[in-house]
């Protein structure tokens, strides 16, 4: 089958399901007479994408700018604890239970605190991205730097390698998988983040809001429509970081190690 | 397979149907009883009960609805207390929200209309950190605001370029107001000011009214459609909520440890007596005697409208000073009674 073909008929699926949803949406929002400060119709929301395409398109960046910082500051961080936690099974049992506390965490219970310590600032939406997609990061690492075939290990050791060799030349290319699939889950809390980040730290003094603060100002202008583009555009932002890392993922993995195949897993 | 998803479709589809029907039978039922009976409507707040919603419980405790023939369940409200889609789906008839909230909703074609209004001159107020050297509105430069996002009177504030300078930052509470003396917040006069005297800090207050934005507050709203469709309920509504705000000032006591035990959010005996005592000269003005208590007058509401067209809020075409408010009710009390 051509590549081109198989493209076409694994997107077919996706576009109806699209144009399905759609069409429902806007037929109950027609027949039951909803009224758009409840429900706006489908054509309702992407008239205002259209309308608010200026601040949405620079919501999205600020948005984006804001996960990517959390998302690259929990990916170098996090690849460090890892790195900590495969060195020995105690360091992992004393601490492991702190990373699990990253995970339950409930952030919008943290935001505020976050914003005393840290203050209005980008840093603090950083810090509240960070701290949601740090868990996936360092509990795939740690699985993939520790969960080494035992014939690959005593292989290094009778060769002499030293413990440095064998993380760089073993344990690394081998957690590489691992990671991106941290990473694929990270990217899309990422956005999440910033955007709670966002609901607490927005203000006009950074050049442009970012989509947490657009929902925040036309939420209390009851504009439902506005809000529902907004969300919108931050499931692409995710969609948007999620392709970046398997993009990144497959180019790393095909250069590193010898499963190219990921994409199709 | 097939058969399973058309089942679920069909099931779906009814639940669908049958709440819809239920919605609109709730909305019809609001003049059906019968004489004699109390009639039951739900008046919700757009806020955690506070002294802003004294009458209102006051006419409620002191069975002043009662005596005009109503069972009024008060329905506590919150942040982004979706005040304007219950109203529109009938799951609430009557609602509180203050007059800049009205053109908001009416800019979004919700077609509410004001009843009454017992806070005549609004209680919103900049808190100013008493260290920052800040004495009215035009000294916010090099401060760091704590604003609720998109609110018109920030937007009225932004206009008048008061806000040049200033470091615009959600609403957090008074914590990090008191922390931090180069900061301001945004407060309702009866309220922020003694939690942060109490955390040691007193602010000063700077009035928003004062640079002549001044909506009416916790405002008595329905539809259009409702109130032409039970004009005696409202006019029954509005009479007995203007004597409960009567009551209220002049033995607020009892209606205060009602709303104390309302409200779940930290409400304090303290600060409802301190809300009520700053309240009363908001809605008992020198034009607005106490027998006068909820009136609103067409020049108030024309103002606001014309501010809220020159700030690009509301539409020209969209509605006109005289759709959103009216008197009739307030006017019909001698009638009534």
């Amino acid at each position: 089958m051509s590549p081109s073909l198989r493209w076409f008929i694994n997107t077919i699926p996706v576009v109806a399901v699209f144009l399905m949803t759609i069409g429902i949406w806007q037929i109950v929002v027609s027949v039951y007479e909803i009224h758009p400060i409840i429900l706006p119709s489908p054509l309702g929301v992407f008239e205002t994408l259209w309308e608010a395409r200026v601040e949405l398109g620079k919501g999205f960046l600020a948005t984006g700018l804001a996960a990517v910082l959390g998302l690259g500051t929990s990916l170098s961080l996090g690849v460090l604890v890892a790195i900590g936690f495969s060195q020995a099974l105690w360091i992992r049992r004393a601490f492991y239970p702190y990373v699990v506390f990253l995970q339950t965490v409930p952030i919008v219970a943290i935001a505020p605190l976050l914003v005393i310590w840290s203050g209005y600032q980008l840093r603090t939406v950083v810090l509240v991205a960070a701290i949601v997609c740090a868990f996936p990061i360092v509990s795939n690492m740690t699985t993939g730097l520790i969960s080494i075939d035992q014939n690959l290990r005593d292989l290094f050791r009778l060769y002499g390698a030293t413990r440095w060799q064998e993380l760089l030349k073993l344990r690394l290319p081998h957690a590489l998988s691992h990671l991106i699939l941290g990473l694929r889950i990270s990217a899309g809390l990422a956005v999440i983040g910033a955007i709670v980040g966002e609901f607490f730290v927005a203000t006009n003094a950074t050049d442009f809001a970012g989509l947490g603060t657009l929902m925040t100002g036309w939420q209390n202008q009851a504009k439902t429509s506005a809000v529902m583009a907004a969300i919108l555009v931050s499931t692409l932002l995710g969609i948007a970081m999620l392709t970046s890392v398997n993009l990144l993922g497959g180019v790393l993995l095909r250069r590193w190690t010898r499963n190219a195949d990921f994409e199709n897993e | 397979m097939n058969r399973r998803f058309w089942s679920w479709l069909l099931i779906g589809a009814c639940l669908f149907t049958t709440t819809a029907c239920e919605n609109d039978k709730q909305s019809a039922g609001g003049e059906g009883s019968q004489e004699g009976r109390l009639q039951k409507v739900t008046l919700m707040l757009n806020w955690f009960p506070e002294a802003e919603h004294g009458g209102f419980y006051a006419a409620k405790l002191h069975g002043i609805y009662e005596k005009y023939g109503l069972d009024v369940t008060i329905e506590p409200g919150g942040p982004n207390a979706p005040v304007a889609q219950e109203l529109l789906t009938g799951r609430v008839q009557f609602a509180i929200g203050n007059a800049d909230d009205v053109l908001v909703f009416r800019e979004q074609e919700v077609p509410v209309v004001a009843l009454m209004a017992p806070i005549q001159d609004t209680p919103r107020c900049i808190l100013v950190h008493p260290d920052s050297g800040a004495k009215t509105l035009s000294d916010l430069k090099g401060l760091t605001l704590q604003a609720g996002n998109g609110r018109p009177y920030l937007e009225y504030m932004k206009a008048k370029g008061l806000l040049e300078g200033v470091k615009v930052v959600p609403y957090s509470g008074v914590p990090n107001f008191v922390a931090n003396r180069n900061s301001a917040m945004q407060g309702y006069n009866f309220s922020e000011p003694l939690l942060a005297s109490q955390s040691g800090v007193d602010a000063k207050l700077l009035m928003v009214s004062e640079i002549g934005f001044n909506p009416y507050s916790s405002c008595l709203l329905a539809t259009e459609d409702y109130i032409a469709e039970n004009q005696d309920l409202v006019a029954r509504t509005v009479v007995a909520s203007r004597e409960g705000w009567k009551k209220y000032f002049e033995s607020p006591d009892e209606t205060n440890a009602a709303i104390l035990k309302e409200n779940k959010h930290g409400m304090t005996p303290e600060a409802l007596e301190f809300g009520v005592r700053e309240l009363r000269p908001l809605c008992i003005t020198d034009s607005v005697p106490a027998d006068e208590v909820g009136m609103m007058t067409a020049e108030r509401w024309g103002t606001l409208v014309d501010q809220f067209r020159e700030l690009g809020l509301l539409e020209e075409s969209k509605v006109s000073a005289a759709d959103v408010f009216t008197t009739d009710f307030i006017n019909r009390t001698s009638a009534t009674d």
